[in-house]
């Protein structure tokens, strides 16, 4: 149920975001920074416990259902398994587990989803499990709070928190989401896949 | 009002029309004098009124031409000849003839006094007037303007004469108005007594007309009603009218006539026929018809009546024959007389020859018979038939007497020896009968005693069936009841199975409901599974549109409608699936209550059984009480009956033997009333024998 709302709630704002999306993808489709510069931000928000999360949208190439997962031994705690994803051997990360994120209770395996990252950024196919992929949205650079991704520099995965404006009632308030660098947080698995 | 009546019938009638002649003449007269005083009214009115308002507006018109003249001289030179001898003058004379003529008609005294003024003011005008002309003629014109101005004497007279003229105008208009009022007045007064007299001239009229006619028609209608009676034979009405006109001696001649023919023509008949014979009429006149007749009825009858008491007397007096002379009578009298003589001489034969036989039989002679040459006619010969049978029948009856007297002798003696066998007899039966009387007395007693036992034995009886009726009556009552608890056990039962195929019913379609619901779930969790992949694929759509860029943007919008009907999919689905939820789990405890409806519905049906059960038994146990009750009762009934025989019987048996013991007593009493009856036969025979020597001593004198 708490769900449904939240995406409610997000839906709205996700319409004008082809509109303001479309004339920037033009030019650039590589580089973060000149996004940056470009003034907005493409990204895939997903839930992971109680929080919102966000990823950069040319990192993600597909979202799918929850199959069952084949585990891997001796891998770290975060690597859940593989799954055969048509045809193609995928690595599935535990999101919640590599950011230590506390497992809720209520939490059903099942009903996750699993984001499949793009080959470009891995080495092998990846994928992370989340607990809900809620929608695609655009934002201003200027709704985008860095500096407190500064502090956090040692596990560097936090690019920054994201001000999402939501109606609540009548008068609007932020919704934050945390804005992490996916590329960050995979970079050594395509070590452990090739000894593999 | 004796006075019209006695008067002769021309003289009322003449006199009655002159009298409506005079009032005609009256009414007439009335109207004529009414007419001439009107007539008058209005000459007075033209005289008096009209004719000098005439002249006096002549008047008045001259003197406006007169004052205007004066003008015309002053202003117009040119005319002034004209004026100075002709026109002035002409007008100042004609003022002068219609005033003077004016003043000749009848004038009141006002009227004079207005004219006085006139002619005052008349002639100071005048002199005025010609002072103005004679100044004009001058050529005076300060005197003529000054004469001209207001308040000059020439205007104050023209004013006073303007007036005057007017006042005298004014009064006799007034007087013409005032006669004209009093004509007006006298005419309706002339109407009104017209009327009047019209109308008391009507009545009066009308009332002689009434008063003559009743006086004439009234005694004739009488005088003929009077007559009409008369030929109807009613002679004792009079008319009793004592007027002295022609009615009058109409009404007397007829008075006279009634008496005459009622006291002595019809007083005279009435006497005859009432037998009076000594009525005799005076004759009235030589032509008088009706008196001698009468006269000659009354002699006639005399003459019968004497000859009849002639006849009659002698036929009393025992002188046969007697006969009357017939030739004094003429026509049916002689006849009559005739016929009585006739009569005698058929009726003395047959009586003489029968005195004659008679006096034969009376001297003991029963064979003398009537002589057979004498004729005669209807009843007289069965008298004389019966006259010889009387001889005949004597005759034959002597002899039977003669020869049953001698027979009956012999058998008295015979009867005699007889009788007194017969009073040994009753004596030994009389004894006998006094031996049977005493038994039956003493069964009588017994059978009594017997009678009253039995008597108690069925009073016993007739209680106990009472008692048994009694049971069986409250056994018929419990059965009833018993029977009308298993049939509403039974009604219940039934209705008690209904529930349960209810409930059992209802169980089935919750569980189809139940069924049905799962189903629905099923569904809607599909429906939950496609929204879902649905958002997936949305999501996907949009992360491909993302990074196909601008090539992607029109699809990235499908993709985000799509996803969000996937999302509201998904949550219509989930209330679904809520509310399914709640309506799974009230049918769950619908299930439960039906499920404890039915297993109560069960407990009662048993608990019903067993009452039944319950009711069955009573209900045989109350039919063998009753069997049971029933026999007592036809047992005590038939033992009733039993004694009620046996105390028939022996009433029966007491009955017979009180019969026995009274004819005993009857038998004794009848036999000793035979022994006294024996004795008086005896004492009979002895008188019969006596009785028959003095018959046949007595019979022997007869010859027959």
């Amino acid at each position: 149920m708490a769900k449904t709302t939240k995406e409610k709630e997000t839906t709205p704002p996700v319409q004008p975001d082809p509109e303001t999306a479309a004339p920037e993808k033009e030019n650039p489709k590589s580089k973060r920074e000149k996004r940056h510069e470009k003034g907005s931000l493409q990204v895939v928000e997903f839930l992971l416990g109680r929080e919102r999360y966000a990823v950069d949208l040319f990192d993600v190439r597909e979202v799918v259902e929850y199959t069952s997962i084949t585990k891997l031994p001796n891998t770290p705690s975060y690597m859940k398994g593989i799954i055969d994803l048509r045809g193609e051997i995928t690595t599935i990360i535990d999101l919640k587990e590599r950011l230590c994120i506390p497992h809720g209770t209520e939490v059903n395996e099942e009903n996750s989803r699993i984001i499949v990252l793009d080959e470009k950024i891995t080495r092998a196919k990846t994928g992370i499990m989340v607990d809900d992929v809620l929608s695609v949205s655009t934002f201003d650079t200027k709704d985008i709070d860095s500096t407190s991704a500064a502090d956090m520099e040692d596990d560097g995965a936090i690019l920054g928190i994201i001000k999402k404006k939501v109606k609540d009632k009548d008068h609007e308030k932020n919704d934050l989401i945390i804005w992490i660098d996916i590329r960050h947080l995979v970079k050594d698995i395509g070590e452990v896949v090739p000894i593999a | 009002m004796q006075f019209i009546d006695d008067m002769k019938m021309g003289k009322k009638l003449i006199g009655a029309f002159l009298i409506i002649t005079l009032i005609a003449v009256v009414i007439g007269v009335i109207g004529y004098s009414s007419l001439i005083t009107t007539s008058g009214a209005t000459t007075s009115i033209y005289d008096d009124s009209v004719v000098p308002i005439g002249q006096l507006s002549i008047a008045s018109s001259d003197f406006q031409q007169l004052r205007a003249e004066l003008y015309r001289y002053v202003f117009v030179p040119d005319s002034r000849s004209t004026e100075e001898q002709t026109t002035i003058p002409q007008l100042k004379d004609e003022i002068k003839t219609e005033i003077d003529a004016y003043r000749a008609t009848s004038l009141t005294d006002a009227e004079k006094t207005n004219l006085a003024a006139f002619d005052r003011a008349y002639a100071d005008f005048l002199t005025q007037y010609d002072m103005t002309v004679a100044a004009a003629k001058k050529n005076d014109m300060t005197t003529v303007n000054m004469q001209l101005a207001a308040g000059s004497p020439l205007i104050n007279a023209r004013t006073n004469v303007i007036s005057a003229l007017a006042t005298l105008n004014d009064a006799n208009s007034k007087k013409a108005n005032d006669l004209e009022a009093s004509a007006a007045q006298s005419a309706a007064g002339a109407q009104m007594t017209l009327i009047v007299a019209t109308i008391i001239g009507i009545i009066i009229a009308v009332a002689l007309a009434l008063y003559l006619s009743k006086s004439i028609t009234e005694p004739l209608t009488a005088v003929s009603t009077n007559l009409k009676k008369l030929s109807k034979g009613i002679v004792s009405t009079r008319l009793n009218i004592t007027r002295k006109d022609e009615i009058g001696d109409i009404a007397r001649v007829m008075d006279a006539y009634a008496n005459g023919l009622q006291k002595f023509v019809v007083g005279g008949m009435k006497k005859i026929a009432e037998g009076d014979l000594t009525v005799s009429l005076k004759v009235q006149d030589e032509k008088d018809e009706i008196s001698p007749s009468v006269n000659t009825i009354n002699a006639t009858l005399k003459a019968l009546v004497e000859e009849a008491t002639m006849l009659s007397t002698a036929a009393v007096q025992g002188r046969l024959a007697t006969r009357s002379n017939a030739d004094k009578f003429k026509g049916g009298y002689r006849e009559i007389v005739k016929g009585v003589n006739d009569t005698l001489d058929a009726v003395v034969a047959p009586v003489n020859e029968a005195m004659h036989v008679s006096n034969e039989y009376a001297a003991g002679n029963f064979t003398a018979r009537v002589n057979k040459n004498l004729k005669v006619q209807g009843d007289f010969i069965k008298f004389k038939e019966s006259l010889d049978n009387i001889g005949e029948q004597v005759s034959k009856a002597m002899r039977g007497i003669n020869t049953q007297v001698t027979n009956l002798a012999s058998s008295a003696e015979e009867a005699n020896a007889s009788v007194e066998e017969v009073a040994a007899g009753a004596g030994q039966v009389a004894r006998n009968t006094a031996a049977v009387s005493a038994n039956a007395d003493k069964s009588t007693e017994g059978i009594e005693q017997v009678q009253k036992a039995m008597e108690d034995l069925s009073r016993t009886i007739q209680e106990v069936a009472n008692k048994a009726e009694t049971v069986a009556r409250i056994v018929d009552d419990t059965t009833t009841y018993s029977k009308e608890g298993m049939e509403l056990a039974r009604k219940t039962e039934s209705g008690m199975q209904g529930i349960t195929k209810s409930s059992n019913e209802v169980n089935q379609i919750i569980l189809e409901i139940k069924g049905q619901m799962d189903r629905i779930s099923e569904i809607v969790n599909l429906i939950t599974d496609l929204a879902n992949q649905t958002n997936l694929l949305a999501l996907n759509a949009a992360i491909e549109a993302a990074r196909a860029g601008d090539a992607g943007r029109g699809f990235a919008v499908v993709a985000t409608e799509v996803k969000s009907l996937a999302v509201e999919s998904r949550a219509s689905a989930e209330k679904i699936a809520e509310m399914i939820d709640n309506l799974q789990k009230q049918t769950n405890h619908a299930v439960d209550a039906v499920a404890a409806a039915n297993s109560g519905v069960k407990e009662g049906s048993s608990a019903l059984h067993d009452t039944l059960s319950s009711f069955n038994k009573i209900v045989g146990s109350i039919d063998a009480i009753s069997k049971n009750v029933s026999e007592v009762a036809a047992a005590s009934e038939e033992q009733a009956a039993s004694v009620e025989e046996v105390t028939a019987s022996i009433s029966e048996v007491g009955k017979l033997m009180q019969d026995t013991a009274k004819e005993s007593t009857d038998a004794a009493a009848a036999s000793e009333e035979s022994s006294a009856a024996i004795d008086q036969i005896t004492k009979v025979v002895g008188n019969v024998n006596t009785i028959i020597d003095q018959v046949t001593k007595e019979v022997s004198r007869f010859k027959c």
